[in-house]
């Protein structure tokens, strides 16, 4: 049996190869949409957690139980805590990095014992942290001991730098309290060190809060002996534990059982009212919402390539059948049952099921990296690799995608397998309309996309508020696109013969014999070469239709990134203040302004500026808006910043021109004209987030200005969403330095390539800058590339044309050796006529343009239409509200070329192949004229 | 070419001279001709004769410039076909012969007509000039009711009538028919031969066919009986 199916395989090794190779790509394409989709939410939930830290500083990935027992309270309460704090990591399934404990008592007097005279009684906290000695450098003295007590029995502690300062106390001082410990025993404290962080870049200090410089430090086992070993709490207490995770650790498919759990603490849970809102729900939070419309997006993407690759299985195994079609004639008269015929091809389908899935798995591991290294429409950049891994879902896909190749492949034996002989030679006599001809589905297509187009441009709001709400898009609006293509493909297949007709009867008498063969060949073919033109139709305008997409797409989100930025580098160093020394000295606040001749020192940077940026009030009448302030220095800034043409009334410079000559001028978002009635001229009143108030007179208003959003959407209580006008003032730095006194800055910059930021980072490093905010251009466009969402649409619309035009390059091969193969003695008579070698290739050429050119300029001219129409809905249903600027459809001329090119290669390779066929032609032996 | 030849005085219109074909097969050599020599007058039926395996038919894709032979020469109206280059060679098939083979020999999507006109487009013939000629020659085979019908649409016989039609069309000067006969019943044989006959009568075309069928001997002007790549003999039954 296995002998046989391996003869008969062997007999037609390049249908097999072409079946087989139709299977690994199914098989590559289905699996690495699991493994890539894996992979890129992995990474972008690790993106979105790094640029947390970067933005705030602060490790976002922690959870805080905050308990308070009052005096005579229930000790036992804080150890619970303790112990769920503790369960919490397994519930959530994460991974732990640090648990941080505070205990704390409430502010308690003590007397120093050494008597001096500058010490009165000063206030304190006595409390302990988990693991102090880990995170501190002890600047004099030690740290407290295990024990925490001394042989006197006076507990050690220890006390920040700043808490020296501040508390004015020793190292070595012994401190009387009013406390007493469980036993009665009044608590004399004896200060042992003085410490200061470790380092500055430790997330630990995050936890501990702002008071520490009021608090007096034990051993944690020392503080729950003293204070919460009785029955009852003899002081009120309160005890914070923090759970820090290593977010790193965490994979898109535990993100949604820490979400559940977190709700469930939050709202449910034992200790729901003492469990703070952790700060990773809202990054998590817009993960998940990112995550279901990236999946369900790409998942739509990739299924009319499946469906492509999956009709390709079903053209070749057809084929196949057809060449066996002799073979199961006689088995079936030689009395084999239909079944064991079918059985027959099963087996050997399941054979190369396990061929094909053997090489596709590992192909589709590699797919998934090719996906992961997508930067446009077929352009990769291997800047940022992704760690593919196996999961569960994977494996499902690949055994999802085995079943459908084997009943791809399977189905069209049945048909086979039930014909005789006779049934044979009737049904190669048959020659009529294809049924999709006589049901219309040509026009059936046509409507639907007609109907969906209709819908998505009526229903264009409703449909970005469902992509603002993270739901996917709507597939009617996918669907349409394909729909279009599907139905603009079978019209122009259906009147493909009727303009060859309309051209043959033109020059009825003009064509030589090669043309005469050719057109009459062509007006008789019919059904069957109409399966690999729609192919080559769909395939041609799929690419065109994805590449314009994926171009509009990445250009507009590149091009808002471009304009959100504001500058290439915005940064805000950390500023000092001299608050300490208002209070006890009644010096007046002033700020220390970092010394900021020192930007002329950044390699790289070719302009900068100071920018004072504040989410101020505007005041109009009663009512207030927020609004953005902007002060900045006209000139510089026009240096540093640009905005794309276009996008204002006027040119941007001469906005920064009228306020230069203006005083006291502003320039305002049109906002203030549409929604408050402001007039060119009029004064506005506005407050600085610190009460500082000011008014300017309106010099002009802009639509769009750099760094500015126009407007917000929000949803209401209802759910429904609505866009929420923003506002902006731009006036004069000076103005507000003189009103207002030093304000902490923001530097813009301007770099002489604004690729390369290198220059900057080194400075940042050698100089120990300390940031606050600082946002890079070049790495908000790297993470529009890097986006899941589009690079995943990109890539799976990238990788879907090359395997659809490699399939149809193969297909069309296939179609044409067998058209050649079938008409070999056609070409023996025309040979025998005296038709000349070169005729018999005009022939081929000529069915080739009729055939494969009437395709291929169809595919362009279907996937152009496509594109006007569905792109921008598209594009709508992807970036909905968070497009800024307006919205252009954008095509590359280099796409286009590229896509030319693979198009082009494969006609080539396909001639070549057939001319060789043609060479090889025996005239005699086609005939059958040789010696019988 | 137009007026019947004087049968009594006939010119060679091919010469074959010497002709040996080998075949380099993986078995070894195999002499399929050897050494064969004789003349065709014009305008006459000439049968070549023999069984299965005799060599007629690699003889006749000789004469037909369709093979080339190991050694030795034909010539057709006393040009030389070893020295012609393969383009030559198409057009002289194109303007000078005419084929009708064993089984099927009609270009399948074109009907009965289309293939007539097929092979005088083939020879340059003008276009006005076309329609009438093909009707001529479909009439003269008894087809011209069914000459919109495709190659599939007619039986055996018919398809071999209109095959004889297309063949002498463009007025070749010989027509080579590789056993037209055989997959026919013996009335429609009897009746494709007679028309071939009536060929070399009415347009002064010469006739090579092949058959194994003893019965249609007697229909030939000259018989050449082959026997295992051999001339056995040359029989004029004029």
């Amino acid at each position: 049996m296995l002998k046989v199916m391996f003869q008969r395989l062997g007999s037609k090794k390049w249908m097999t190869l072409c079946l087989v190779a139709g299977i690994i790509l199914f098989v590559a394409t289905a699996v690495s949409f699991p493994l890539y989709k894996d992979a890129a939410l992995n990474r972008m939930l690790r993106d979105e957690f790094s640029n947390t830290i970067s933005k705030t500083g602060k490790w976002p990935a922690y959870t805080k139980f905050n308990v308070v027992i009052p005096q005579k309270g229930d000790p036992q309460e804080i150890f619970n805590a303790e112990r769920a704090a503790e369960e919490l990591y397994s519930q959530m399934g994460v991974t732990k990095k640090e648990t941080v404990g505070f205990f704390t008592l409430g502010p308690s007097s003590v007397s120093s014992t050494m008597n001096r005279d500058d010490v009165t009684d000063v206030s304190v906290r006595i409390g302990s942290y988990s693991n102090l000695g880990e995170h501190v450098k002890i600047l004099s003295g030690k740290l407290f001991s295990d024990e925490g007590m001394n042989e006197q029995g006076e507990v050690e502690v220890v006390i920040s730098s700043d808490a020296m300062v501040r508390l004015k106390l020793l190292v070595g001082e012994t401190l009387n309290t009013r406390l007493k410990d469980a036993d009665g025993n009044k608590i004399v404290l004896k200060v042992v060190g003085v410490f200061a962080a470790s380092s500055s870049n430790d997330f630990y200090w995050q936890m501990v809060s702002k008071s520490a410089n009021q608090q007096i430090f034990m051993g944690e086992e020392c503080f729950k002996k003293l204070f919460l070993s009785g029955e009852t709490a003899s002081y009120s207490c309160t005890a914070i534990f923090s759970d820090m995770f290593d977010h790193t650790a965490l994979s898109s498919d535990n993100v949604q059982q820490l979400y559940e759990y977190t709700t469930y603490m939050m709202n449910e849970g034992d200790y729901s009212k003492s469990f703070a809102k952790p700060p990773y729900l809202a990054i998590l939070d817009s993960f998940l919402a990112k995550k279901d419309r990236t999946e369900a997006t790409l998942f739509m993407l990739m299924i009319p390539v499946l469906f492509l690759v999956g009709a390709f299985i079903f053209m070749v195994s057809g084929q196949l059948y057809e060449t066996e079609g002799n073979a199961i004639s006689v088995m079936k008269s030689r009395g084999s049952s239909t079944w064991q015929i079918l059985r027959m091809f099963l087996y050997q389908n399941v054979f190369l099921m396990i061929v094909g899935c053997l090489c596709g798995v590992p192909l589709g591991i590699f797919f998934a990296k090719v996906l992961g290294a997508t930067k446009s429409f077929m352009e990769f950049s291997a800047s940022r690799s992704l760690s593919v891994r196996f999961t569960k879902e994977t494996a499902i896909f690949a055994a999802a995608a085995c079943l459908i190749c084997i009943i791809v492949m399977t189905v069209p034996a049945v048909s086979y397998s039930r014909v005789s002989i006779v049934g044979l030679k009737q049904k190669k006599a048959l020659k009529k309309h294809a049924f999709w001809e006589k049901i219309g589905l040509d026009f059936i297509c046509l409507a639907i996309a007609a109907y969906g187009y209709y819908t998505a441009t009526r229903s264009s709001e409703k449909m970005a508020e469902d992509v603002m709400k993270g739901n996917p898009m709507d597939p009617v609006i996918y669907i349409s696109s394909s729909m279009m293509l599907v139905g603009l493909g079978l019209l122009l297949i259906r009147l493909q013969p009727l303009i060859i007709r309309l051209i043959y009867t033109i020059g009825k008498n003009l064509w030589r014999p090669a043309g005469y063969i050719s057109f009459t060949e062509n007006m008789k073919r019919g059904v069957k070469q109409q399966f690999i033109m729609l192919f080559m139709i769909l395939s041609v305008s799929l690419g065109m239709f994805h590449a314009s997409m994926a171009r509009t797409l990445l250009q507009n989100a590149e091009n808002d990134a471009d304009y959100l930025s504001g500058a290439d580098i915005i940064m805000k160093e950390v500023w000092h203040d001299n608050s300490y020394l208002v209070e006890e000295e009644g010096q007046e606040f002033t700020y220390y302004e970092p010394d900021y001749e020192r930007f002329g020192d950044v390699e790289g940077v070719c302009a900068y500026t100071k920018v004072l940026y504040d989410n101020a009030t505007a005041n109009i009448g009663s009512k207030n808006v927020q609004t953005l302030l902007l002060g900045v220095h006209t000139r510089e800034f026009g240096l540093v910043t640009s905005l794309p043409a276009g996008l204002n009334e006027k040119p941007y410079r001469e906005y920064l021109n009228e306020l230069a000559v203006s005083e006291r001028g502003c320039i305002v978002s049109s906002s203030f004209r549409d929604e408050k009635g402001f007039s060119i001229g009029d004064n506005i009143n506005f407050t600085s987030s610190d009460g500082k108030k000011l008014y300017c007179t309106i010099v002009d208003f802009v639509d769009y200005w750099p760094g500015f959003t126009p407007s917000a959407s929000r949803t209401d209580a209802d759910g429904n969403l609505y866009f929420e006008p923003a506002y902006l003032i731009v006036t004069h730095y000076g103005l507000l330095y003189e009103k207002w006194g030093l304000q902490p800055y923001e530097v813009w910059m301007k770099l002489e390539k604004p690729r390369n930021t290198d220059g900057f980072y080194d400075w940042v490093n050698s100089q120990n800058v300390e940031l606050s905010k600082f946002g890079i251009r070049q790495e908000n466009l790297e993470a529009v590339v890097t986006d899941p969402l589009l690079q995943g649409t990109n890539g799976i619309l990238t990788m879907g044309f090359l395997v659809t035009m490699l399939l149809c390059s193969v297909g069309y091969l296939i179609f044409w050796i067998m058209s050649i193969r079938s008409r070999e003695m056609t070409f023996g008579i025309l040979r025998a006529e005296g038709m000349h070698r070169s005729e018999i290739f005009q022939i081929l050429i000529n069915e080739q343009i009729f055939a494969g050119g009437f395709s291929v300029l169809c595919g362009i001219g279907a996937g152009l239409a496509a594109s006007k129409l569905f792109v921008p809905i598209l594009q709508t249903a992807y970036s909905a509200s968070g497009q800024v600027l307006p919205m252009q459809l954008v095509t590359d001329s280099g796409d286009f070329l590229r896509l030319y090119a693979v198009i082009v290669l494969a006609l080539l390779v396909c001639l070549l192949v057939l001319f060789g066929t043609i060479r090889k032609l025996d005239v005699a032996k086609a005939l059958k004229m040789g010696e019988e | 070419m137009e007026n019947i030849k004087d049968k009594n005085t006939p010119a060679p219109v091919m010469e074959i001279e010497g002709v040996t074909r080998v075949f380099h097969t993986p078995g070894g050599d195999f002499t399929a001709l050897n050494d064969i020599t004789f003349s065709v007058p014009e305008g006459v039926l000439a049968i070549l004769k023999g069984h299965s395996g005799s060599g007629k038919t690699t003889l006749l894709n000789i004469i037909g410039a369709l093979d080339t032979p190991t050694s030795g020469n034909v010539r057709i109206k006393g040009r030389s076909l070893r020295d012609m280059s393969e383009k030559e060679k198409d057009n002289i098939r194109r303007k000078r012969l005419g084929f009708v083979f064993q089984s099927v020999s009609l270009i399948p999507h074109l009907t009965a007509f289309q293939n007539v006109e097929f092979s005088l487009r083939l020879a340059g013939v003008k276009a006005g000039d076309r329609r009438a000629r093909v009707e001529e020659c479909l009439k003269m085979v008894g087809l011209f009711n069914r000459r919109d019908h495709m190659p599939a649409e007619m039986s055996g016989g018919e398809q071999q009538r209109v095959a004889i039609a297309r063949a002498m069309a463009h007025r070749p000067e010989i027509i080579l028919a590789d056993e037209p006969t055989a997959e026919l019943d013996s009335q429609m044989a009897a009746e494709v031969t007679r028309i071939l006959k009536e060929l070399t009568e009415k347009e002064g075309v010469t006739v090579i066919m092949t058959t194994h069928d003893v019965g249609l001997m007697e229909a030939g002007d000259i018989v050449v009986e082959m026997e295992s790549g051999t001339l056995l003999r040359v029989t004029d039954n004029r």
